[in-house]
């Protein structure tokens, strides 16, 4: 896995109008302890074709990012904040009957583990044509067939066979496959992926990835793929958003992230990615600390606590002064204090060779 | 399948045979053990010195002079049917399911049992319905918006209703719906058969009153199974589809939560066969348990061994359909 | 008598299978009782008033028709006149069966026998060992048949058939008439010899092997109750089933029955007012349902939905409702009677052979507060000695051990029993009693807070009601064998003789080793001879020798003679208790109903 491949350039997405905007969401849960910021200020972009990685540790916001723009949390005490464009429509303040209507049909989600996923008591061909029936008022012959043909365009053998059985009858693979099948049966816009590969071993991996992109490549659909693993997005994913503590801390196209990354969060990222193409020098180095918490998140830059770089800007901004997301290079922006020019410079110095 | 129902069939056999034994044993293990002759166990006192005629010919009469498992034996045998004779009335013929004669209550254990099961049987699935629907219906609600109004209400009335025992609510009910308000005609049975209304209106308060603890078990157990299952990944994968709010209560929600129920209602069921005592003496109502604690007081054995393999029965097949149902339910389970 | 209630407020201590006998408040002169009634103002006309009925027939009324409505808790043990053992179940058994001699008053405290199926009392040999009757001319079944002396002799004969007729007490005919030892029934051995009984056509004479002046008092239990010979009650209803379709003599007959729910009893038209001076039926249908839950009873009764209630007396709720409000009260009756609640004191149990140990448990009691735990006055009053109003030889003066003003317990005549018992400092007993305890323990603590205050320490020994009688306390061996001590019991007799009260409870040579009611073991020469010389009437002086005899024991400690309270309609005329029978339950047969 190579993070200067780039991902296959499709020539009708660099050309389509933003399709999915989102500003400054917030999401906001109140608790009996505080307010939990999961996402707090999040602003991204996507065209039709494109994919989109969204990077992160455990706790840094990205599901609940997710989940936000299908708006699973409507109906439960979240408060959401900011704006989804979806096509031009703000998905924010729709009802969760308006949100119905959009879930499944325009936007798709796959979830990370595909066994607690699916629902134990029915099988996997039923649970896929509900999808297909809850959108499209066809007969249940017509799903039925709709579901052998997405099983087998997602590559089950023998999809007719085991449209009937039951998700404790397919491996981890074939679930996933199925969970994708589902989430396409419908054609959607955006899929969000979420997590799709973490269950799984590592050729399979490479399989549900690679279906995804064909998927994309085949539907002109946009793609947002969560995932804590840097070298999925290297490997996928045109543009990626860092995030960290539920903001983002840099985002960029994955060549300019991956090539020169400015964000000591990013840098800690990469520097406990396992590299293939190269021989490992020294042991994997992960991120020393804890995430931060979300209920009080420390003033000055979230990343503060755990950054080994806060000495290279003057006086104690880091611990005082919230950084902006600022662009560094076209379409290339980074939250941190450090002066793009010794964020460069520490990178080619003091990181890049350990990487 | 078919082996599995099989396989569970014979331990179905086995358990019923067991429970024979046992109570068997128990019925002659007691006058052993507090040196009585189990006649005084049929007729009470019986002001005959041990060894004179009179004791000898009682003795006879209900066999208690042939070797323990020749009882037995003929009580196993007997089951698949039998004549009974005391040498003196005309003799009984007793059909299978032949569980002995009470010379208590002059009548075969059978024709006893048979006319106390449709009064217990009634009682416990019109209770049964009740419990259920009340009680998943309370539970859903609660366990759809824990911590709402709904959720305490339901709770609140819940727990009052967990704590407040038949032989309470019974009387209270009959105060109110009966001695007070007129509504309901007074208690005891009558036959489905002979007038429906009537078994309607004499079955409603027995039902209530039954089906009130146990629908409260039930509210608390859905409420629990259904919070558990809202918060699964598969609840999240159908709203993530776009399915509407009741189909994802109802057909992916309910339906989880409410297998598990399915086994401990078997069970339930299975044990309030034997259990209406409480609910069957405060209606005046003639079914299994008013037998069984009528035997008991009148220490009339065979009835008390008939009634004890039937509720045994009961709720060995209501295990067994729980099994059945479980695994018809329950795709994961392997048959 | 089989007894089969419970006693006022909840509170017998010896619940179930005590025996007790009925018997009317009259004996009352001890005082003690709130009881307003006892002396007979004798006036026919009164109408209601707490316990009005006990001692005589209130509402007297001619008017015939309509249905008596009675419930009951429990269905009779037997329907069988020669099966059924239960009180309240003698009583109905007056409702259809008939018998040579028969109670003519069954109220107030003396109960007289008259004939009824006979002509006259009977003619007896001076030894007591025939009795001769002469029956009635025109007395038929139920089913026109003619009553015949065959057919009292076929129901005695029914008594011998252990086997099949069990439950009531046809052994006391066992034991007197003159059988062959192999004799087995008629189903086994045929007709009795007339060495045994002889009959003519319209008269029948029973030969006993032994004197029994008490022989009229057995004729009037519904075990001899005539039984149409060989056929009895039809073709499937011989022996074991006769209970389902007894045959009625008597004014009503059964309509229909349904064990364990209800007995429909309609006029018997082939009997004749003409041929019987007991009873004087007004009412059409007599109608006994039973319902299992007790507390439903007495709403129908404060309803008025139901007449009287026949097993046992009203529960604690309505028995308080009807102390407290006058006009519940004015429908109530609360008849005393010969029953007896004591303590058999074991003395096969070490210290308690020493009879100065007894006599210091017998000072020590408190049945003051052992009455008030039990109810109350409406429970019963105090009882110094054994024998009950009602029995001969009732004596409310004799208190051997007097326990003092309040009877609250005589501590310095207890402490000096203890002294001359040797144990100055008290002893260690067991006190055994049925559960469930109808006091909820509250008996035992009396008793052990009591005898506490000398010195006599006591633990509990207890099993169920149903072993009670039978297995735990009626088993010697048992008793000496887990240390009994102390034997809470309680027993009414089943004809208020001498013989009928005492002999199964007192008599040393009837001891039995399994099912044995003497729960004490008392063998006392004296009471043994009384109770063994059953040839000769028994005298007021004979009873009192008895009652005497056996308080020196102290083995027979009573606390209480009990009372029951029950409840009438407004509507029951002509209603009086039976205390000879029914333990004070009204004597439905004469009832009439208006409206």
């Amino acid at each position: 896995m190579a993070s200067t491949t780039p991902a296959p350039a499709v020539a009708t997405a660099r050309d389509a109008e933003l399709f999915l905007s989102v500003e400054d969401l917030k999401v906001h849960f109140p608790t009996e302890d505080g307010l939990v910021k999961s996402v707090d200020g999040l602003s991204f972009e996507l065209r039709r074709g494109e994919i989109l990685g969204i990077v992160g540790e455990s706790g840094s916001g990205k599901s609940v990012t997710a989940q936000a723009i299908l708006g699973l949390h409507k109906g439960s005490r979240a408060r959401i904040s900011g704006h989804i464009w979806l096509d031009g429509r703000d998905l924010v303040p729709l009802s969760d009957e308006e949100m119905r209507g959009v879930r499944g049909s325009e936007i798709a989600m796959i979830f990370q583990d595909p066994l607690s996923s699916l629902h134990p008591f029915y099988t996997i061909g039923d649970q896929i044509a509900e999808a297909y029936r809850v959108h499209n008022k066809v007969s249940a012959r017509e799903a039925r067939a709709r579901t052998i043909e997405m099983l087998e365009k997602v590559g089950i053998p023998n999809a007719p066979g085991r449209v009937d059985d039951y998700p404790h009858q397919f491996s981890g693979g074939m679930r996933q496959r199925a969970m994708i099948a589902m989430a396409l049966i419908c054609q959607p816009k955006l899929l969000i992926a979420d997590e799709p590969t973490t269950a799984l071993d590592v050729t399979v991996q490479a399989q549900i990835l690679e279906l995804i992109k064909d998927l994309r490549d085949e539907l002109n659909s946009a793609v947002i793929l969560i995932t804590h693993d840097l070298g999925v997005v290297a490997e996928t994913c045109d543009h990626v958003v860092v995030m960290y503590g539920g903001q983002c801390v840099e985002k960029g196209s994955v060549d300019d992230v991956f090539e020169l990354p400015e964000m000591p969060y990013t840098w800690g990222l990469l520097g406990s990615m396992p590299r293939m193409d190269r021989v490992r020098q020294e042991r994997l180095t992960p991120i020393p600390g804890q995430p931060p918490s979300l209920i009080n998140v420390p003033t000055g830059c979230v990343f503060n606590t755990r950054c080994r770089f806060s000495d290279h800007v003057e006086g104690r901004r880091c611990f005082t002064e919230h950084p902006q997301l600022l662009p560094t290079a076209p379409g290339h922006e980074v939250r941190c204090h450090i002066e793009p020019e010794e964020r460069r410079r520490l990178f080619e110095l003091e990181i890049k060779p350990k990487l | 399948m078919i082996r599995f129902i099989l396989v569970r069939f014979a331990g179905m056999i086995l358990v019923v045979f067991i429970v024979s034994v046992l109570t068997f044993g128990i019925f002659q293990l007691a006058p052993l053990l507090s040196h009585t002759s189990p006649v005084y166990y049929y007729t009470g006192k019986v002001p005959y010195p041990p060894g004179s005629p009179q004791l000898q010919a009682l003795i006879h009469r209900f066999g208690f002079d042939q070797p323990i498992p020749v009882q037995y034996w003929q009580f196993l045998t007997g089951i698949f049917g039998k004549t009974i004779t005391d040498g003196t009335s005309a003799p009984v013929q007793c059909p299978f399911p032949c569980f002995g004669y009470s010379f208590r209550q002059n009548d075969l254990v059978s024709t006893l049992i048979g006319n106390a099961w449709p009064v217990t049987l009634s009682l416990c699935i019109g209770a049964a319905i009740l419990w259920l629907v009340g009680g998943v219906l309370v539970g859903t609600f609660s366990g759809l918006k824990p911590g709402s109004f709904v959720d305490r209400a339901g709770m609140t009335g819940a727990l009052a209703a967990v704590s407040l025992p038949i032989f309470f609510t019974g009387p209270v009910l009959l105060l109110l719906f009966v001695y007070t308000l007129g509504w309901l005609p007074g208690t005891g049975y009558v036959p489905l058969t002979t007038d429906p209304l009537g078994w309607f209106e004499s079955m409603l308060l027995p039902w209530v009153s039954l089906a009130f603890i146990f629908a409260a078990l039930y509210a608390r157990l859905t409420r629990s199974n259904m919070i558990e299952t809202m918060g699964e990944d598969y609840i999240r994968t159908a709203r993530a589809k776009g399915l509407d709010r009741r189909t994802i209560v109802v057909k992916h929600g309910l339906r989880a939560a409410l297998t598990p129920i399915v086994t401990i209602f078997g069970i339930d069921f299975g044990t309030l066969i034997g259990s209406t005592v409480i609910t069957e003496s405060v209606f005046n109502l003639r079914g299994l348990g008013y037998l069984s604690i009528q035997s008991v007081r009148q220490q009339d054995l065979p009835v008390i061994l008939g009634v004890t393999i039937v509720a045994a029965v009961a709720l060995v097949i209501a295990n067994f359909i729980v099994d059945v149902l479980y695994a018809v339910i329950d795709p994961r389970v392997t048959v | 008598m089989r007894f089969k209630r419970r006693t006022l407020a909840a509170a017998s201590v010896a619940l179930a299978g005590a025996m007790l006998l009925a018997g009317c408040s009259g004996g009352g002169s001890k005082g003690g009782t709130s009881n307003g009634s006892n002396g007979s103002n004798g006036g026919s006309a009164v109408t209601n008033g707490f316990s009005a009925a006990v001692d005589k027939a209130i509402n007297p009324s001619t008017k015939k028709g309509g249905t008596l409505k009675l419930l009951s808790s429990s269905d009779c043990d037997s329907w069988d006149p020669a099966r059924t053992y239960y009180g309240w179940c003698l009583n109905m058994q007056r409702v259809f069966s008939r018998t040579l001699i028969n109670y003519s008053k069954v109220d107030g405290t003396k109960f007289t026998l008259a004939p009824d199926l006979a002509t006259d009392m009977g003619q007896h040999n001076a030894n007591y060992t025939e009795f001769t009757y002469k029956l009635k001319s025109g007395l038929k079944y139920s089913d026109g048949k003619p009553i015949t002396p065959e057919d009292i002799k076929y129901a005695v004969e029914r008594s011998y058939a252990t086997d099949v007729i069990t439950g009531g007490p046809g052994f006391y005919f066992v034991n007197v008439i003159n059988a062959p030892k192999s004799y087995k029934g008629p189903y086994k051995s045929g007709d009795l010899p007339a060495s045994a009984i002889s009959t003519t056509s319209d008269s029948i004479t029973f030969h006993l092997k032994q004197p029994f002046a008490d022989f009229n008092y057995l004729l009037a239990l519904p075990t001899s109750a005539p039984v149409p010979s060989k056929v009895e009650g039809g073709s499937g209803f011989v022996g074991a089933t006769y209970t389902k379709h007894p045959v009625s003599s008597g004014p009503f007959q059964i309509q229909s029955y349904t064990p364990q729910k209800s007995i429909v009893f309609t006029r018997n038209k082939y009997w004749s007012q003409s041929t019987d001076t007991i009873r004087k039926p007004l009412v059409d249908e007599i109608d006994l349902t039973v319902d299992s839950n007790s507390d439903d009873i007495d709403q129908q009764l404060k309803s008025g939905a139901a007449d009287a209630r026949m097993e046992q007396g009203v529960n604690p709720t309505f028995q308080s409702a009807i102390l407290t409000q006058p006009k519940y009260k004015a429908q109530a009756d609360n008849p005393a009677g010969p029953t007896t609640r004591y303590y058999a004191i074991a003395s096969s149990v070490k210290p308690l052979d020493n009879v100065h140990c007894r006599r210091a448990i017998a000072y020590a009691l408190n049945k003051s507060a052992s009455l008030a735990i039990a109810g109350g006055p409406a429970a019963g009053q105090i009882a110094n000695s054994a024998t009950p109003p009602g029995i001969p030889g009732y004596e409310p003066s004799y208190n051997p051990y007097p326990d003092g003003k309040d009877n609250t317990g005589n501590i310095p005549a207890a402490k000096k029993e203890l002294q001359q018992c040797g144990q100055p400092n008290g002893f260690s007993t067991k006190v055994a009693y049925a559960t469930p305890d109808a006091t909820n323990g509250k008996g035992f603590a009396n008793i052990k807070s009591a005898l506490g205050r000398v010195g006599i320490q006591v633990t509990p020994a207890t099993t169920s009601a149903e072993n009670y009688y039978s297995t735990f306390v009626g088993s010697p061996a048992n008793v000496k064998n887990q240390g009994l001590g102390i034997i809470t019991a309680g027993w009414g007799a089943d004809f208020p003789t001498l013989y009928g009260f005492y002999q199964n409870i007192v008599n040393g040579s009837a001891i039995l080793p399994e099912g044995n009611s003497n729960y004490a073991s008392i063998n006392d020469p004296t009471v043994n001879k009384i109770l063994n010389n059953t040839g000769q009437p028994v005298t007021d002086a004979l009873g009192k020798q008895l009652n005497h005899a056996l308080m020196d024991t102290a083995q027979f400690i009573p606390t209480r003679y009990s009372k029951d309270l029950w409840y009438r309609s407004t509507r029951m005329t002509n209603v009086t208790c039976n205390n000879a029978l029914g333990f004070g339950a009204y004597d439905v047969v004469n009832v009439g109903v208006m409206k």
